[in-house]
C-alpha cells in the first residue's frame, strides 16, 4: 500500500520524506523528475507514474508535490482521496498547507502523518480526533508552551475513539449553543459565444458550524427536497431515513464539517444569472476588444464580487483598455487580462473596451480567447434549494449510565446563510 | 542527497545533549532534539549520537519520546548493537499507564526490524493484543504485520492467528480492519485472510461504523465471499447502497466494483448498477481535482468498454475546460472519441473542432486524430467529419494540417466518394507539411490522387529536386511510389523527372530499402513496363479494412480491474508492463543471486522505457520449420530484400552459422563447407508490437571477392510493416556476421 511520502517543491527539492515500512531512497523520485520535464506547466505532471519496483501517485496542491509511493497494486482514487485528506489536515492545522508552512512546524507533521497511516494503511484522518491526539499549534499555545513548558501533546488518549459515535467525542459543553449552516452553491458553466449554454450544472455543498454540548440529534429538512436527487452525504446522515422521508437527520461532529455535497445539472435547467457579451477580433498588427458584463436571471439579488479574466493568446503584446467601472490590469508575461468589476449596477452595465496590440510580424491568433468569470451573489441559491427547518432532538447524557437518564435542555441558536458564486464559468468567444 | 553533517556538528550536538544545564530545561533540551531530528530529516547523518539519544528516550515529556523514537526508528537498522539498549526503555514504556505512550513504545519496537531482537518484542507484542486500550491493540495489530518480515515464524503461529481472527470482533471499528489487513499479510500463502458467511454478515452490518478508508478495505475483503442465495445478494446490496453516496470517491468505487461482483451472474441488475453509479462517477470528474478527476476518466473508460452506451445522454459533462491539465483533456478526448454515437456525434465532431487551436499541439493534433476516428466507426458521420476537417485545414498550422492530413489518408480509402473534395487541398499543404509521417502521407496522397490536378507532377517535381537534402526514409520510398504512380498516368510530364529520382535513389542514397525499391522500380520498368503498370498500381485496388483496436464495445472487462491500476494504462499495456517488471526481477535474480525490493541502486535508470521496446524486435528462441513449410512460405513470400555483408575468411561457414544459431537465427539446410558457391537457407522468427513475423534468409558466399550476399524474405503483409524489421533484422544479421568471435 502507501509505502512512503514525498513532498517536493516546485524547484525539484524534496524537502520532506516520510517512511511507514521500510525506507525507500529518494532517487525512486527521479521517474517523477523526469515526467515533470516533459510537461510544459507543473499541473501538467501525469498523476500516475510507473517505475519498475513501485508506482508513484502524486497530487499538486499549494505548489507542492505530494508523491506517495505504492509497491503493490493500489486503488489510486483511494491513495488520492488519502493524499487530499493529508493536505486538508496540514491547512486546518497551519492555516496553510504551503512549504513555509509544513517546515516550520514538521514535528507536528511527523505526528500526524504517524498517526494518519500506519503500516501503509490509513488509521484516523477526522480533524476532531486527529486534534485530540496531536493539539493543533497556536500563537497563544506557543507562548504559553515556551512559559509553561506544557507539551502539544494530550496525555490522555481521545475519548472519541471510544466512544459509540466514532466522528464526535463524548463530554462537549458550550455556554452558547449555535448551529450554523451555510448553504453554498457553485454554477459550472461553459456559454457559447451567442450566449447559450452548452454545459451547465450547479454543485451545492450545506457546511456547517455546530457547536452544542452532549449529544444532539438533529433533523434539517427542506422546503423543496426533490432537487437533491444527486448527493453525497457525511457518515453522520442516516441514510435510510433520506431515502425514506427525504430529512437529513444526524448526530454532528463537533465543529465545521460538510454536512452534504450535491449536484443539479442535467435534468434540471440552470439558471445563469450573470451574461457576458463578448467582442473580440484581430487583425494584423492589433485587434479590438469590447466585453460587457450583465444580469440574467437572479431573483432581484446583487451580482457582487465580479472579476473576470481572460488569458490572451501568446502573440499579444500589450491591451489598452478603458474601463466603465471597476480596474483592469494585463499581465505581459502571462498574457493574462483580470477585470476587476465589483458589483453590477443593472443600471448601467458594466464595459471594457479598447484596443490590443500584437507583437509586429506575427499573424493574427486564429482563435478568440475564452473568458472566464467569477462572481459572488449573497442570500440565494441558484437551485432554489430552501431549507425549511432544523429541530433538535433531547440528548441522553451518557456520563452517568447507572441513573436514570438526564436530558440537557438548551435552546440553541440557529442560522441559515446561501451563497451563489461562479465555480467554473467559462464564455467562449 | 544524503550529506554528511561535520564532526563539529555533532560535537557541539553531543555536548548540548550532555549538558546538565540543558537537562534540566525541558525546552531547550526540546529545541536540541528538534535540530537532530531536523538534519536527520534532511538526509545528514546523525548516527553517531544514537547512544545520546537513547538516553534521551528515557523521560516522562511526551515530546521528547516522540522525537526519540522517531530517531531510533531511523537509525536502528544501521546501529542494530546499540539498538538492544532502546528495547530497554521502550520495553519499560509499554508497562507504563499512560495508553498513549504503550501504544508509541509498541509501534516504534515494531518498527525496528532487527530479526536479533525479536525475542524482547514478542511478549510486549502479546500483551498489547489483549490491552484494554483500544489505541495500544491497533497498533499491536499493526506490529504482528510489520513483524511477518522480520520473523515469520512467530506470527505464523497458530496463536497468533487465531487471536487476530478472534480480533475481527473488536469493539473498536479500526482494530477490526487492521486485523483484516494484517491477515491477509499473513495467510498471503494461503490466499489471505478468509471471509465465510458470519464474518461477510458480521462486517456488512458494521459497515457504517468504519472510517472511510475502513470502508474502503472492508468493501475489498467482501469480495471473497460469495453470497448463496439471490435474496442475501439484494440484502446484501441494501446495506452497501449507502456506500455509493459517500463523498469519498475511493468508498465509491469500492462499492461499484462490489456491487458488479455481486450482481456478476444477473445481467439485468448489473446494469442497473451501472445505471445507478452513473451520477457519482460523473461527480467526480466534474468536482473532484484534477488527479481524481482523471482516474475516474480511466475508469469510465474501461467500463465504456463493455457497455458503450451507458453515459450518453451526458456526453456533454466530458468537454473540456480551457483550464484541466493536459492529461484530463487528453482523457476527456479519448472518452468522447469512443462515446460518439448516432445522435451525439455532430455535437461531439462539433466540440472537438474547437479543441484543435489549443494552445498544446499534442492536443490539436489528438482532437484530429479522435474526429478521423469517429468518421472510420460510424460512416453516416463520415461526410460530416470531413467537413469539419476541412474547415480545420483552413487555419493554415503546420501540426493541424499534419493531422489533418493523417486522419484523411484513411478516410478517402474507407469512402472514396470524398476524393474529389480532399484532393484540390493538397498543393495548399506543401509548403506547410515539413516533417517526416505527414509529409509520406502527402506525397502518398500526391502519388494516389495527384494525377487529376493539373500541376501535380509540377508539385512532385519540386519535391524531387530536393530529394537529396531530405532525411525521412520513409519519404523517400513514397516519393518514388508517387512519382512511379505519376508516371503512369502522366507519362510526358514525369518521364524525366522518375529517370532522376530513380538515379538518384540508385547511386547515391545510402539507404538500402530507398535504393531496393528504386532497383527493383528501374529493373520493372526496364524489361516490362505493362507488368510495372500491374504491380505498382495494383495495390490500390485492394479493399480496405481500418480496424480501430480500441473501438468500444470490442472487449469484455475484468471486473477484477476496475479500481485498481489497470483502467489507468489499460489492460493490454498493463500485461507488457508486468511481463517487463517481470523479466527485471528474473534479470536481477540471475545477477544479484537475490531480487532485493528495497534496492532502489538498480533503479538508477537502466529501465528501457516504452517507446524503444516497441522498435526493438526480439527473436523468438525456438521454432519449429519443416523444410516444406519453408520452401511453400519461400515461395508465397512477396516482401523481399537484399543484403550485402562482407566476409571474414578467418571463419568456416560452418562456424557462420553456429553463430547465427546462437542468435536465434536457425539453420534450414547448408551446402557442404568447401563448395562454391556455399549456400544456407536460414530462418527466424520475430517479435515486435505483439505480432510474430517469419523471416527467411538465403545466405550466398563468394569467396573469390571476400562478399556474403543475403536475400530477406518477410512475412508481413505492407511494405511499410515491414520497413523498421528489415533494418533491424539487417542489423542483427550484420552485427552477428562482422562480429570477430
Amino acid at each position: 500500500m502507501i509505502h512512503s511520502l514525498f513532498m517536493i517543491n516546485s524547484a525539484g527539492d524534496i524537502f520532506m520524506e516520510k517512511h511507514w515500512k521500510s525506507v525507500i531512497s529518494r532517487s525512486v523520485c527521479d521517474y517523477f523528475f523526469e515526467e515533470q520535464q516533459k510537461a510544459n506547466s507543473p499541473e501538467d505532471v501525469n498523476p500516475v507514474i510507473s517505475t519498475p519496483h513501485h508506482y508513484l501517485i502524486h497530487i499538486y496542491r499549494e505548489n507542492i508535490y505530494f508523491v506517495a509511493v505504492c509497491t503493490t497494486e493500489v486503488p489510486p482514487l483511494f491513495v488520492i482521496e488519502f493524499l487530499h485528506r493529508v493536505v486538508d489536515t496540514f491547512t486546518d492545522y497551519f492555516g496553510d498547507g504551503g512549504e513555509s508552512a509544513i517546515k516550520d512546524n514538521y514535528v507536528i507533521v511527523y505526528e500526524l502523518l504517524e498517526e494518519m497511516l500506519d503500516n501503509g494503511f490509513p488509521l484516523a484522518t477526522e480533524s476532531n480526533i486527529l486534534k485530540e491526539l496531536i493539539k493543533p499549534p497556536n500563537i497563544l499555545r506557543t507562548v504559553v508552551n515556551t512559559v509553561t513548558g506544557s507539551s502539544n501533546l494530550a496525555d490522555t488518549l481521545p475519548t472519541g475513539q471510544l466512544s459509540n459515535v466514532p466522528w464526535r467525542r463524548a463530554g462537549v459543553k458550550y455556554t452558547n449553543n449555535e448551529a450554523y449552516f451555510d448553504v453554498i452553491e457553485e454554477i459550472d458553466a461553459i456559454i457559447d459565444k451567442q450566449g447559450s449554454t452548452v454545459f451547465a450544472d450547479i454543485q451545492g455543498v450545506i457546511d456547517c458550524c455546530v457547536k452544542l454540548s452532549g449529544m444532539p440529534d438533529l433533523t434539517l429538512s427542506f422546503m423543496n427536497p426533490r432537487i437533491l436527487d444527486d448527493v453525497s452525504f457525511h457518515p453522520c446522515v442516516r441514510f435510510k431515513r433520506w431515502e425514506a422521508e427525504r430529512v437529513l437527520s444526524f448526530v454532528p461532529p463537533d465543529g465545521n464539517f460538510r454536512l452534504i455535497s450535491y449536484h443539479v445539472g442535467s435534468q434540471n435547467m440552470v439558471a445563469i444569472p450573470v451574461y457576458v457579451k463578448p467582442n473580440i477580433s484581430f487583425r494584423e498588427g492589433g485587434g479590438r476588444f469590447d466585453v460587457t458584463v450583465g444580469p440574467k436571471q437572479t431573483m432581484g439579488k446583487m451580482v457582487e464580487s465580479v472579476v473576470i479574466t481572460c488569458a490572451m493568446p501568446k502573440v499579444v503584446l500589450n491591451m489598452n483598455l478603458t474601463p466603465t467601472q471597476g480596474t483592469y490590469t494585463f499581465d505581459p508575461v502571462a498574457k493574462v487580462l483580470t477585470w476587476d468589476v465589483g458589483k453590477i449596477n443593472p443600471q448601467k452595465l458594466p464595459n471594457l473596451r479598447g484596443n490590443i496590440s500584437l507583437q509586429s510580424g506575427s499573424p493574427p491568433p486564429e482563435s478568440n480567447p475564452a473568458i472566464s468569470v467569477q462572481f459572488k451573489i449573497q442570500q440565494m441559491a441558484v437551485s432554489g434549494l430552501k431549507v425549511n427547518r432544523l429541530d433538535m432532538y433531547g440528548e441522553v447524557s451518557k456520563s452517568s449510565p447507572k441513573k436514570s437518564f438526564t436530558f440537557e435542555k438548551y435552546k440553541p441558536f440557529k442560522g441559515v446563510k446561501y451563497l451563489t458564486k461562479a465555480g467554473n464559468f467559462q464564455v467562449r468567444t | 542527497m544524503p550529506f554528511f553533517a561535520g564532526n563539529d556538528t555533532i560535537k557541539e550536538l553531543r555536548t548540548a545533549l550532555a549538558d546538565p544545564a540543558v537537562q534540566a530545561d525541558k525546552n531547550r533540551y526540546r529545541q536540541v532534539l528538534r535540530r537532530v531530528v531536523s538534519l536527520m530529516t534532511d538526509g545528514a547523518d546523525m548516527s553517531p549520537l544514537f547512544p545520546d539519544i537513547i538516553k534521551a528516550s528515557a523521560t516522562s515529556d511526551l515530546v521528547q519520546k516522540k522525537l526519540t523514537y522517531l530517531y531510533i526508528c531511523n537509525y536502528a537498522a544501521v546501529q542494530q548493537d546499540l539498538a538492544l539498549l532502546a528495547v530497554n526503555t521502550l520495553q519499560k514504556d509499554c508497562l507504563e499507564p499512560n495508553p498513549m505512550v504503550r501504544g508509541l513504545a509498541l509501534r516504534t519496537m515494531c518498527s525496528l526490524r532487527i530479526p536479533s531482537l525479536v525475542e524482547y518484542i514478542q511478549m510486549p507484542l502479546k500483551k498489547g493484543l489483549q490491552d484494554s486500550s483500544a489505541y495500544v491493540r491497533r497498533n499491536a495489530v499493526n506490529g504482528c504485520a510489520k513483524m511477518l518480515h522480520v520473523a515469520p515464524e512467530i506470527i505464523q503461529d497458530a496463536g497468533v492467528i487465531d487471536q487476530l481472527y478472534g480480533m475481527i470482533r473488536d469493539k473498536d471499528p479500526i482494530v477490526v480492519v487492521n486485523c483484516l489487513q494484517a491477515l491477509e499479510e499473513i495467510l498471503q500463502a494461503e490466499g489471505g485472510v478468509v471471509v465465510n458467511k458470519n464474518i461477510a454478515h458480521y462486517l456488512l452490518n458494521r459497515v457504517q461504523d468504519f472510517s472511510e478508508w475502513g470502508q474502503c478495505q472492508v468493501l475489498h475483503f467482501l469480495l471473497k465471499y460469495k453470497p448463496s442465495e439471490e435474496e442475501e445478494t439484494f440484502d446484501i446490496m441494501n446495506i452497501v447502497d449507502v456506500c455509493l453516496k459517500h463523498s469519498n470517491s475511493g468508498v465509491i468505487m469500492a462499492a461499484l466494483k462490489y456491487f458488479l461482483f455481486l450482481t456478476r451472474d444477473m445481467p439485468q441488475i448489473q446494469e442497473q448498477v451501472y445505471n445507478r453509479a452513473k451520477s457519482p462517477l460523473l461527480n467526480i470528474i466534474t468536482s473532484g481535482g484534477p488527479e481524481l478527476s482523471y482516474v475516474a476518466l480511466c475508469h469510465i473508460q474501461y467500463i465504456l468498454k463493455t457497455s458503450p452506451g451507458l453515459f450518453n445522454k451526458d456526453f456533454k459533462k466530458f468537454f473540456c475546460r480551457y483550464n484541466d491539465p493536459l492529461y484530463v483533456k487528453t482523457k476527456k478526448l479519448q472518452v468522447l472519441t469512443e462515446m460518439a454515437t448516432d445522435g451525439t456525434e455532430n455535437d461531439i465532431v462539433e466540440e472537438l473542432s474547437m479543441y484543435c487551436t489549443d494552445v498544446s499541439n499534442d492536443l490539436a493534433t489528438a482532437s484530429i486524430q479522435a474526429i478521423g476516428k469517429i468518421a472510420r466507426r460510424l460512416p453516416t458521420s463520415a461526410s460530416h467529419c470531413v467537413g469539419t476537417l476541412l474547415k480545420i485545414h483552413g487555419l493554415q498550422q503546420e501540426h493541424i494540417t499534419s493531422a489533418v492530413l493523417m486522419a484523411l489518408k484513411d478516410l478517402v480509402l474507407l469512402y472514396p466518394d470524398i476524393v474529389p473534395k480532399v484532393t484540390p487541398l493538397l498543393p495548399n499543404c506543401v509548403d506547410l507539411v515539413q516533417e517526416g509521417p505527414a509529409k509520406a502521407t502527402l506525397v502518398w496522397m500526391m502519388g494516389q490522387y495527384g494525377h487529376t490536378l493539373p500541376n501535380g507532377p509540377y508539385i512532385l517535381e519540386d519535391m524531387v529536386e530536393n530529394v537529396a537534402s531530405e532525411i525521412s526514409v520513409q519519404v523517400k520510398l513514397e516519393l518514388l511510389t508517387a512519382t512511379a504512380k505519376m508516371f503512369f498516368s502522366r507519362p510526358a510530364e514525369c518521364q524525366d523527372m522518375l529517370g532522376r529520382l530513380l538515379e538518384y535513389c540508385i547511386d547515391e542514397d545510402t539507404n538500402m530499402a530507398v535504393r531496393d525499391r528504386a532497383l527493383m522500380y528501374y529493373r520493372l520498368l526496364h524489361t516490362d513496363v505493362q507488368q510495372a503498370r500491374r504491380v505498382i498500381l495494383g495495390a490500390a485496388n485492394r479493399p480496405v479494412q481500418i480496424q480501430d483496436s480500441d473501438a468500444p464495445g470490442q472487449e469484455v472487462i475484468n471486473l477484477k480491474d476496475l479500481n485498481t491500476l489497470v483502467p489507468i494504462y489499460g489492460r493490454r499495456r498493463w500485461d507488457v508492463m508486468v511481463e517487463e517488471r517481470r523479466r527485471k526481477e528474473d534479470q536481477a535474480k540471475l545477477t544479484n543471486g537475490t531480487s532485493d525490493d528495497t534496492d532502489m541502486g538498480a533503479e538508477g535508470g537502466e529501465e528501457d522505457n516504452l517507446e524503444t521496446l516497441e522498435e526493438t524486435i526480439y527473436l523468438v528462441s525456438h521454432y519449429n520449420l519443416t523444410p516444406q513449410e519453408f520452401e511453400t512460405k519461400w515461395e508465397q513470400l512477396d516482401c523481399v530484400t537484399t543484403v550485402h555483408l562482407d566476409y571474414n575468411p578467418t571463419h568456416s561457414p560452418n562456424a557462420l552459422l553456429q553463430k547465427l544459431e546462437g542468435a536465434h537465427i536457425f539453420t534450414m539446410a547448408s551446402s557442404p563447407e568447401d563448395a562454391t558457391p556455399w549456400k544456407a537457407f536460414l530462418f527466424a522468427v520475430a517479435e515486435m508490437k505483439d505480432q510474430t513475423h517469419l523471416m527467411l534468409v538465403e545466405l550466398c558466399l563468394d569467396r573469390m571477392a571476400a562478399t556474403m550476399q543475403a536475400t530477406c524474405k518477410f512475412d508481413a503483409d505492407q511494405m511499410e510493416d515491414a520497413v523498421p524489421l528489415i533494418s533491424q533484422f539487417g542489423r542483427v544479421l550484420r552485427g552477428t556476421i562482422t562480429s570477430s568471435s
